[in-house]
């Protein structure tokens, strides 16, 4: 393990922060959780700016926050990589300034620093950036520009706080797919914090969901969407997600012989696929209708989520549907039945990835 | 709307206020005519070349300087201890630094010449020590300027400290810079304009002192007699003079105004 979190942390006389975390070493973990569950106060509390008042906080082989044994690292000394929020990136230095910023702080001369700057500068694409100050850089540009940071210092952990968040909807799929590319080259531990839930599906393996500074569920994205602890974490994990390729409004899902129609043409080529649970109908015959969007297949698995239970089905893709119980009822279904599936084209959401 | 068609509605204002505002303008323009009106320009190549204001000029030049310098070494890193250390006293200690910013500066002088003065808490022992007396000499200027203009730099700066949100020092912090790092590299070039009209603010305040140096330094020509001083003196001995080296100050006054309007005067 390179980061083994176990702590409470006190961010005012009403709110605390309790939670258990351990991520492995080239491994991404996902905080997920609703503004105000937390998520910030870990942050702090990881880096070093905020201590906790109980528990344990190691990483790597280092205790850096303890206070049954009064150890408490600094921030400056703990090697933690932060992509904040809204990236805080310096204004009054260029580019090449800001990433060979940490490095220099560690006492590395001039060139070395900036020797480390631009191969992260080369590794990132931003070679032609070195001379901008952050101010006329693109929201793109200012995350690559605070990953590259964050990396310069070669953390043990890096932290990244709604890296997408300050994006807009169009590049966010495209850097959440470049950052998955980064986040991948980096062998040290990485902790996603986010709210939204595509961010967390698509970049970790292991998510955490957070309530009200409490952990409500760990695990695998896979477990966390067969086995959704609360209707919170339903609703989050519930949108079937799906990378394809739009030609001409026809999907090709990626790792499927399945093709799906679209009305959606404006975003094409690699694209995200986000399908609701409820857009999903299940029929035992087969039904009327558009014969592209139809399919057979079988029941996988059904799990009771309150007011409604979500129905997994199997090949050739995947998915997951919303039905009443009644629904379920009066079609019979139960792990094994064979159904048909149909989605209208209009609720398949396409965005750009 | 196009710019043909708008309209503008401007009410006549009050009679009573607008008086009120005309006598409080002629408060300030009248004197300035006044020195204007008095001024001899014929004489005042010759008098601003002459000895007494030559080593006006050049005591003010130096002491001014020399105390905005020590403004900032100085109060910079005492801005900074009160707007980031919590520590016991500190508001104690923010009032006792404002305080000159209020007091009557011959007070001012009275109390330095109490501390520094051949009998004074500090100055006697330094006297038997080294033989150095600091009243009545070009550093005796320089204290009472720093004296009475450094207030005016550590409230500019430490306004703008408190008011950086920190989070970039924290981002600073993250990355392994060391608080001193932090404070020179990311906190300073924030603040930068703020510092750079404290430092003006202190350089102006230190020009025009009067009171705190005639007690603590004396009027010794040459020596200790700063513009300000030399006016004093002048207004007893050479009118004409008086006039000139008034005029100098006004112009410097407003030269350094019109450069910082900006920052000052905030116009919609």
């Amino acid at each position: 393990m390179t980061l083994d979190a176990s702590f409470t942390a006190r961010r005012s006389e009403v709110f605390d922060v309790s939670i258990d975390i351990d991520v492995a070493r080239g491994t991404t973990t996902a905080l997920l959780g609703p503004n105000g569950s937390g998520k910030s106060t870990i942050v702090s509390v990881l880096a070093g700016l905020l201590a906790i008042e109980d528990g344990h906080i190691r990483i790597g082989d280092k205790l850096v926050d303890a206070p049954s044994e009064g150890v408490f690292v600094p921030v400056a000394q703990r090697h933690v990589g932060v992509v904040f929020q809204d990236y805080l990136l310096f204004d009054k230095m260029n580019v090449l300034e800001n990433i060979a910023f940490g490095p220099r702080a560690a006492g590395r001369v001039a060139s070395d620093a900036k020797e480390i700057a631009q191969g992260l500068m080369e590794q990132f694409g931003l070679d032609s950036l070195a001379d901008l100050h952050p101010p006329q850089l693109s929201g793109g540009q200012a995350q690559q520009v605070a990953l590259a940071r964050a990396l310069a210092i070669s953390p043990s952990l890096l932290l990244l706080d709604e890296p997408l968040a300050a994006l807009d909807v169009a590049t966010r799929s495209r850097f959440r797919r470049s950052l998955a590319e980064h986040l991948d080259s980096f062998d040290g531990a990485r902790l996603l914090i986010t709210h939204d839930a595509a961010d967390a599906f698509l970049l970790a393996e292991q998510i955490v969901v957070l309530e009200h500074g409490r952990v409500i569920q760990a695990g695998s994205a896979e477990e966390i969407r067969r086995h959704p602890a609360t209707p919170y974490v339903a609703a989050l994990s519930g949108r079937n997600l799906l990378q394809a390729t739009n030609t001409g409004g026809v999907l090709a899902v990626d790792g499927s012989d399945q093709l799906l129609q679209t009305w959606d043409t404006a975003a094409s080529g690699a694209v995200l696929v986000s399908i609701p649970p409820s857009a999903i109908a299940v029929y035992t015959e087969q039904p009327h209708g558009s014969p592209r969007n139809t399919w057979a297949t079988t029941v996988s698995a059904i799990e009771p989520l309150g007011d409604t239970s979500r129905v997994y089905v199997g090949a050739p893709l995947e998915l997951s549907a919303d039905l009443t119980p009644g629904a379920i009822a009066s079609l019979r279904l139960e792990p094994g039945s064979s159904v048909w599936v149909s989605i209208k084209a209009t609720e398949i959401d396409v965005s750009q990835a | 709307m196009t710019r043909s068609t708008r309209r503008t509605i401007q009410q006549r204002p009050p009679a009573a206020i607008v008086v009120a505002g005309c006598v409080a303008s002629a408060l300030f323009v009248v004197p300035l005519l006044g020195l204007l009106w008095r001024t001899p320009w014929s004489r005042l190549i010759d008098l601003y070349t002459s000895d007494i204001v030559l080593d006006a000029i050049r005591i003010s030049v130096i002491t001014s300087i020399a105390s905005a310098f020590l403004c900032v070494v100085l109060g910079v890193p005492l801005a900074w201890l009160l707007s980031r250390v919590e520590f016991r006293g500190r508001d104690i200690l923010r009032a006792l630094v404002t305080l000159p910013m209020v007091l009557p500066p011959v007070v001012g002088g009275a109390a330095l010449l109490f501390a520094f003065g051949r009998r004074g808490i500090v100055g006697e022992p330094l006297d038997a020590a080294t033989g150095f007396v600091l009243p009545f000499s070009i550093w005796a200027v320089i204290v009472a300027n720093t004296f009475v203009a450094m207030p005016f730099l550590v409230v500019t700066v430490e306004g703008a400290l408190r008011s950086l949100d920190g989070r970039h020092e924290a981002a600073a912090a993250t990355l392994g810079a060391s608080q001193l790092t932090v404070f020179r590299r990311i906190a300073l070039p924030m603040i930068s304009p703020s510092l750079r009209a404290g430092v003006v603010l202190a350089w102006a305040r230190s020009l025009g002192e009067f009171g705190a140096t005639i007690t603590f330094a004396g009027s010794l020509q040459g020596r200790t007699q700063s513009l300000p001083l030399a006016v004093f003196v002048a207004l007893e001995s050479d009118r004409d003079a008086a006039v000139a080296i008034s005029l100098l100050l006004v112009v410097v006054s407003f030269v350094v105004l019109v450069a910082f309007r900006d920052r000052w005067w905030t116009r919609v």
